[in-house]
């Protein structure tokens, strides 16, 4: 007896310890989160001597649209980086910096689709043709098109069997590998989104792939077995399920995940792994060992954004975050978000108050929110996931980190996130450049970040000010619950808008800052208010012959002041302002000006002079491309010049001192 | 032998009884400085004096109101920052008179007056001049033997190393090794330019021989340099811990802070002038 319950302990013992080995990470749903059109199942082996995959791969596709689909659009992104005739090579000299002169045969990458056909049916390989509808560049091949034998019918699943080869590049735009790391990502063929387009007909949504272009794809359950050298540390989307030792060298890991619009991977033989949790999510840490030290900033960060979104936008319902950290010479693969895998990258001996490292976890992890779950089109409206995500980012690390000094505090040097990201916008060279809501491949390398990331975030940064932090949580999370796991386009954010800014007490207020938002997104207009000069002086009164042979006198000894305020509006962009007046009794006064005219004169009859006039003194909109002449003051305090021409003499006298060693 | 401690002492006393010439210098190179100085003053009163933004600045530093003035105002910075160019170049003819001048009183310890200094940097100045020549020369060829490679090592070492960590640390002791190199042609040079002053040898001789001492005595003129280095880098310590208290934040601490930083300045100029005497004691 004693035996059998020796026997029945330890495989009591053996199956808690194993559940909870698996069971930090529990990747199924009791119920489907999304519409799960897009469901793949992909078995694969890694060969890291020719950095080649081969593949099997079972798609199962539902329509869910009303129309029937005669054929299926795959991106193929490898492709892009098969030769520099490529869409997103061509006219390109380098990517990141990075030359494609030297690159030898072994260094591009491509991938193959050798074989398709429908499960139980018809052999589709000869039916496939690799298509250019954005372009016409004949010469790429990122996106390949497969006619049917019979169309999906409405509300029809249909199971397609795949054999393809990709060939892993060496690191470009993320992909590929570095040595022997590995970020394998875009790296399967994908489904594009069968959805309705602008003109209201049921289409696939499967654009090529340019340098400026992010991702785009539906929902789905990816079950994608792995197999790869028993020396790889590996990290993926999702959980681990299963992980077996094949006894020649190989291990197959198997991972799950749901609710997802892309699988990512990643293997490399010195990652260490630092786990945590937050509440119920795993968080899996693969860190290349120099960077170890660092690790514990990353998983605070990590974890103080899991809380601060759970509070302001909502719940973050995967089981899991795995945060990748390449070795520095695979930093081309960092910086990036893929559902439940971000990819990061920081320096060895990266100091603790250069908090890049921080706001660089927490920028790719907000996108689990805005792209991964509210899976706005990135290719064709950056701005819906780019631009609230480095909002949220300057909220939570100037949050976290405090405002002012978030990002870099070093010897009395130091800014936040916020005031980052609004010099990146009104620092452009032209700030009318162009609009924001506009497909990926019309912008430019210089101003894609500008416009997109950091104009979107400082006018939802003007938003909050303008209404309140509660009132935005508000519209958040009324656009996030209505739009997780599902695809939003911009004009549905609008809507969201402007029903949360329409529906309460002040429509007219709303309807401004609607316009405000409006405006910035869709118009390349400029804003920028002054305050330009104050006169004090003895008001004019009447004098002169009048018809009833009166004369009227100047009084002498008038104590009335009539003060003149001169406001200028001098960009294009029109908006309703604030001005602070301050006398020099200390007194102050509210103004208020519509800001349509080029020059607005205030006029203020009374008894003291106006010292000071301030336009938006709270400095609500953070879109005002000069701040500093949003004020004027009569009695300027030379202070500061005195403090700054002081330092300046005291620095260049040192300069000369240290000069005079060098010989 | 003059002990060590006593170079130091000696190296003090006589600086500080010398005060005058290093006032000199000292006041010569503010006339210099301020031509720029004032210049900042009156660029930010006439471009962002009357925003009531720029009082944020007198607290510390401020991100916004700084890029926001630079990005309006930064045409009116390009021309200091040329001035600045040929005020360093001005500084790099000027002080080799200066540092005749203080070399020779650094050599003549019952020297107190300016009248030594003027004599010395005006008899001296042309063969300190070629020595100084030489010397940038031979800098320059240091930081091409040493720092060149490091540079472009850099990016294939990352490349090749898995780790940047090896790489880092041998740049780190790269740069250790320069400054230490700095240092050496530096007291090299002075030993040099006290040979000349005091053999009136040719200027190669002059190099030679002062080359020949300098390694004699390496040990203790390193010593001098490093003692009177280690306090200049107290009493920049001691500014910024000040500054970091209180900060120049009103009137008043302004006129404070501004005597204080003149003060470090001229301590500098002392130090320097005390590493001479030393230099010249060991010699």
């Amino acid at each position: 007896m004693q035996g059998t319950f020796r026997i029945f302990l330890l495989l009591y013992c053996l199956f808690c310890w194993r559940a909870s080995g698996f069971a930090q990470c529990d990747p199924f749903f009791p119920q489907a989160l999304s519409p799960r059109p897009a469901n793949y199942a992909i078995n694969l082996t890694l060969d890291d001597h020719s950095h080649t995959i081969d593949a099997t791969q079972t798609i199962r596709f539902t329509n869910q649209s009303p129309e029937p689909i005669r054929e299926l659009r795959l991106y193929m992104y490898l492709n892009a980086f098969k030769n520099t005739e490529s869409s997103f090579l061509k006219g390109a000299n380098n990517i990141f910096g990075q030359s494609f002169t030297n690159r030898t045969q072994d260094e591009w990458g491509w991938i193959n689709l050798e074989k398709i056909g429908r499960a139980g049916g018809a052999d589709l390989s000869g039916k496939m043709r690799y298509i250019q509808l954005d372009d016409g560049n004949t010469a790429d091949q990122s996106v390949l098109e497969v006619g049917l034998d019979q169309p999906i019918l409405p509300g029809q699943t249909a199971v397609f069997n795949l054999t393809w080869r990709a060939k892993m590049p060496k690191t470009i735009a993320r992909a590929g590998y570095s040595k022997d790391f590995y970020l394998c990502c875009h790296w399967f063929p994908q489904l594009g989104v069968f959805e309705q387009n602008k003109a209201g007909k049921w289409d696939w949504n499967c654009h090529q792939f340019f340098r400026s272009t992010e991702f785009y794809a539906d929902f789905g359950v990816y079950d994608v077995q792995i197999t790869a050298a028993d020396q790889f540390v590996m990290g993926a989307s999702g959980c681990l399920v299963s992980a077996q030792n094949n006894g020649n060298g190989t291990i197959t890991r198997k991972y799950h995940v749901e609710d997802v619009i892309d699988f990512a991977w990643s293997v490399y033989p010195r990652f260490t792994v630092q786990e945590d949790r937050w509440k119920d999510v795993q968080i899996r840490l693969l860190i290349a060992p120099e960077h170890a030290n660092l690790g514990p900033r990353y998983r605070h960060a990590l974890k103080f954004a899991l809380e601060y979104l759970d509070q302001h936008v909502g719940k973050y319902p995967y089981p899991s975050i795995t945060v990748v950290d390449p070795p520095l010479h695979g930093l081309r693969s960092g910086l990036m978000e893929y559902p439940t895998l971000v990819t990061v990258g920081t320096f060895y001996g990266m100091p603790s108050n250069v908090r890049l490292t921080e706001s660089l976890v927490v920028h790719e992890f907000v996108h689990q929110y805005f792209m991964a779950m509210v899976a706005s089109n990135e290719k064709e409206e950056a701005w819906l996931d780019e631009g609230f995500v480095t909002y949220f980012e300057d909220r939570i690390i100037d949050a976290a980190y405090g405002e002012k000094y978030s990002v870099i505090d070093v010897f009395g040097f130091h800014f936040d996130n916020r005031e980052l990201t609004r010099l990146e916008y009104t620092a452009m060279a032209n700030p009318r450049e162009g609009i924001v809501a506009r497909p990926g491949w019309y912008f430019s390398d210089t101003n894609f970040k500008a416009l997109i990331y950091s104009k979107t975030a400082t006018t939802l940064r003007t938003v909050q000010a303008l209404v309140g932090t509660e009132k935005m949580d508000q519209i958040i999370k009324a656009y996030f619950e209505k739009w997780k796991f599902r695809h939003p386009k911009g004009a549905d954010f609008m809507a969201v808008l402007h029903d949360e800014l329409l529906t309460g007490p002040d429509t007219l207020f709303g309807k401004q800052v609607y316009g405000l938002f409006e405006k910035s997104i869709y118009d390349a207009v400029v804003l920028d208010y002054a305050v330009t000069q104050i006169t004090n002086q003895a008001p004019i009164l009447p004098q002169g012959v009048f018809d009833n042979d009166t004369v009227a006198q100047r009084p002498n000894n008038s104590q009335t002041i009539l003060s003149k305020i001169e406001l200028q509006r001098k960009g294009d962009w029109v908006f309703p302002v604030e001005v602070l007046v301050t006398f020099a009794d200390g007194t102050t006064q509210w103004l208020y000006w519509s800001g349509e005219a080029g020059v607005h004169v205030f006029e203020i009859v009374g008894t003291t002079n106006v010292v000071s006039a301030q336009i938006d003194p709270y400095q609500k909109i953070g879109l005002d491309i000069d701040l500093n002449n949003n004020s004027l003051t009569l009695q300027p305090d030379p202070s500061v010049a005195w403090k700054y021409a002081a330092k300046t003499i005291f620095w260049i006298q040192n300069l000369l001192q240290t000069l005079s060693f060098l010989s | 032998m003059m002990h060590i401690r006593s170079v130091f002492f000696r190296g003090f006393v006589v600086s500080i009884r010398q005060w005058r010439i290093s006032a000199v210098v000292y006041f010569f190179q503010l006339c210099l400085v301020l031509t720029l100085g004032m210049q900042v003053y009156e660029v930010l009163t006439a471009s962002i004096g009357k925003s009531l933004e720029i009082n944020k600045l007198l607290f510390g530093y401020d991100h916004t109101v700084m890029t926001d003035f630079l990005k309006v105002h930064g045409a009116s910075i390009t021309p200091l920052l040329g001035q600045l160019r040929w005020l360093l170049l001005v500084w790099m003819l000027f002080s080799v008179f200066i540092d005749a001048g203080l070399l020779v009183a650094a050599a003549s310890p019952e020297a107190t007056g300016g009248r030594t200094f003027w004599e010395g940097g005006a008899r001296y100045f042309f063969r300190f001049l070629k020595i100084r020549l030489i010397m940038l020369v031979l800098v320059i060829l240091w930081t091409l033997v040493l720092l060149l490679p490091v540079a472009l090592l850099f990016q294939p070492s990352v490349e090749y190393f898995s780790s940047e960590k090896p790489m880092v640390w041998l740049t780190l002791g790269a740069l250790a090794v320069y400054f230490v190199g700095l240092v050496m042609l530096f007291l090299w040079s002075v030993v040099s330019r006290l040979v000349n002053m005091k053999t009136d040898a040719s200027i190669a001789k002059s190099i030679r021989q002062g080359g020949r001492i300098f390694w004699q005595h390496k040990g203790r003129l390193l010593v001098i340099f490093t003692g009177f280095g280690i306090v200049q880098v107290l009493l920049i310590m001691l500014y910024w811990t000040l500054e970091g208290l209180t900060g120049m934040t009103s009137p008043l601490l302004m006129l404070v802070f501004f005597g204080m930083q003149q003060a470090f300045v001229f301590g500098r100029i002392l130090i320097r002038q005390m590493v001479y005497v030393g230099v010249s004691s060991v010699v």
